[in-house]
Parts: structure tokens; C-alpha cells; sequence
């Protein structure tokens, strides 16, 4: 036996004189509280501050990344339409504002908002908000609408800022907030529609690389 | 009673979370030596802080479970695996259906590490 392996074996069996067969971390009392409920009056109150409302053009995805920046950098200096041609001018957005998850990706990154696309999915969606990050996400915007009550005749990829989660008394997300400038409302949206309207989307999200929301 | 605040419940937990990566860097140490002359060996406060961060992959909970987590790593390192060799330590430690103690087990068994019985 070479003299590593006769140290390893050695070292092995004094592991039960050295340590105890007991948790080596207890639960941290005030991270387990806030984790069930991540969410504060601050981070409810922003959520709705940085909604500008409806948009005007087809931008649903910029508007939905100018909350984002916003959010971070403050107020911007510039209307719907000035964000909008900027973007054009920057990144790979279509003429008349329609934009992809690496478009959004592009103009956020132009203020300064790093960010990285996943999967569209609950458990990336319940990570990302429960961090406090910005979440874009994409869905059918019939589908999307029509669980809001309103009918549309033609469904389109529509992009909406997923702004926090709801949980229930165990910590688990039972649901979502959204601001949609498609419709010009928020709304809170149940996980289980979610999941249903995320696989009408185009299975991307966007992910800020950093929290956005007040942790307070 | 007085109310404990929730800075003072981290700092709490900071300073037992220190203690117990304290006493394992002093563990491998005692075990093992500190590695002089060789840049591929890992310091018992890198193999400390790696057993720490990867005990939650395992699910190990206990102290003694992150300590054998330590030793593996330790093993690893010290023999310069190889990648198959790592692979198949890696693989043993995350293997699903099994409880951290079973993949613990298995990684030893691939290493070739048992308890030595006096």
C-alpha cells in the first residue's frame, strides 16, 4: 500500500474520534424566513413603479427591458419611441420594435445590464425571482391575455417582466406577478398558468446576472 | 427575554460555520501535512473550502460526512488522478437513489480507501 493510500485510510478511520455524526450547519433562522418570502414592501412597491403602462409600438420585449434597466440605473431620460430607435440602432431589433431574447439580451447590456438567456421553465423562474433578478419571459399573447379575461383573435410571441413571486406559508412560489405593457396591466399570474404560458413562448428567458429588486 | 436580531443570528451562524472549517483544515493537516514543493497540491484550506461547497451536491449534512468528503479530495489530489479516475469519484458522489453515506461509500471504494480496523 503506498504511503497516500495508507494516510487516506488512516485518515478515514479518524473521522469518528474527530467529528460527530451531527448537522456540521443548523438551519439559519432568518434565512429560512426569508426565504419563504423573499419579497418585501419595497420590492412590492418598485414592481409597480417601474411600470410604464401601455406600450405603443411593437416593443414588448423593450419595454419589458427598459423596466429592467430602469430599475437599475433609475429613470431614463428618453421616451418610448427614443429607447426604441436606439435599440434599432444597436442591437438586432426589428424595425417596428419586435425583439428576441438575444436582442433583449443586446439592449440591456447597452446600459450597462448584463444578463444571460435560459430556459424558459418554473424552477429557472422561482431561482431567478426568489435572487431577486430581473425575468423576462415570452408567451402566446392570446393565450397569455385570455387567462386575463381578454379575447384576441391572433396570438402572437409576446414579452412580458416577470417582477416577483407569490408564495404561500411554506415558502413555496404558488404564483407571479407580471407587467405587461401589452395590455397595460399588472398582474398576478398562478404557477400553474405560468407553466402553461411559458410553454406557449419562444422557451427562452431572459435572466439579469444580478439581483434588480430591493431585498427589503 | 432578550430578542436576538437577525444580524446577530448571522453572525451566529458565521462564527460556528468558521469554527467547524477551523477544525477540518486542522483535521487534514494533522492527517495528511501541509504539501510544500508541489504546485498540484491542494493546501487543507482549498480541499477544506472544497469539501464545504461541494458537500451540498453530495447532501452530505453531517460533519463527519463532510470530513470524508475532505479525505476524498484529499486522496484525489494527492494521487494526481486521472480524469477517468475523477470522473468515476464524481459520478459515485452524486449517483441518485442513494444516501450521501452510499455514495460517499462508493467514492472510497473507487479510491481504494477503507476504514482501517485496528
Amino acid at each position: 500500500m503506498s504511503a497516500a493510500a495508507a494516510s487516506a485510510n488512516a485518515a478515514w478511520g479518524a473521522v469518528k474520534k474527530n467529528f460527530a455524526e451531527t448537522p456540521a450547519k443548523g438551519p439559519c433562522i432568518p434565512c429560512a424566513a426569508a426565504k419563504k418570502n423573499p419579497v418585501g414592501a419595497k420590492w412590492r412597491k418598485d414592481a409597480g413603479d417601474v411600470f410604464p403602462g401601455h406600450q405603443s409600438y411593437n416593443d414588448c420585449g423593450l419595454e419589458a427591458s427598459r423596466q429592467v434597466v430602469e430599475q437599475v440605473k433609475g429613470k431614463l431620460d428618453m421616451s418610448e419611441r427614443q429607447f426604441m430607435d436606439n435599440a434599432i440602432a444597436t442591437c438586432t431589433v426589428d424595425d417596428d420594435g419586435g425583439a428576441n431574447a438575444l436582442d433583449r439580451q443586446c439592449v440591456m447590456q447597452q446600459y450597462g445590464v448584463r444578463s444571460t438567456v435560459e430556459k424558459a421553465d418554473i424552477t429557472n423562474v422561482d431561482a431567478a425571482l426568489r435572487d431577486g433578478k430581473g425575468v423576462i419571459v415570452t408567451a402566446d399573447s392570446k393565450l397569455l391575455w385570455g387567462m386575463q379575461g381578454i379575447s384576441s383573435q391572433q396570438g402572437v410571441p409576446h414579452a412580458v417582466l416577470l417582477t416577483n413571486g407569490i408564495y404561500d406559508d411554506t415558502g413555496k412560489m404558488t404564483g407571479v406577478w407580471v407587467n405587461d405593457t401589452g395590455i397595460g396591466q399588472r398582474y398576478p399570474m398562478s404557477t400553474d398558468d405560468l407553466a402553461t404560458a411559458l410553454k406557449s413562448g419562444t422557451g427562452k428567458m431572459n435572466v439579469t446576472d444580478n439581483p434588480i429588486w430591493p431585498s427589503d | 427575554m432578550a430578542r436576538i436580531s437577525a444580524a446577530q443570528w448571522a453572525a451566529l451562524d458565521k462564527a460556528r460555520d468558521n469554527q467547524f472549517r477551523a477544525r477540518l483544515i486542522s483535521f487534514i493537516d494533522t492527517q495528511f501535512g501541509r504539501p510544500e514543493g508541489d504546485a498540484n497540491l491542494r493546501s487543507p484550506e482549498d480541499i477544506a473550502d472544497a469539501a464545504l461547497q461541494f458537500a451540498d451536491t453530495v447532501g452530505a449534512m453531517t460533519e463527519a460526512q463532510i470530513a470524508r468528503i475532505a479525505i476524498l479530495l484529499v486522496a484525489v489530489n494527492r494521487r494526481q488522478s486521472l480524469p477517468d479516475e475523477v470522473a468515476s469519484v464524481r459520478a459515485a458522489l452524486t449517483q441518485a437513489g442513494r444516501t450521501p453515506d452510499e455514495r460517499i461509500e462508493a467514492a472510497a471504494t473507487v479510491l481504494g480507501i477503507s476504514e482501517v480496523v485496528a
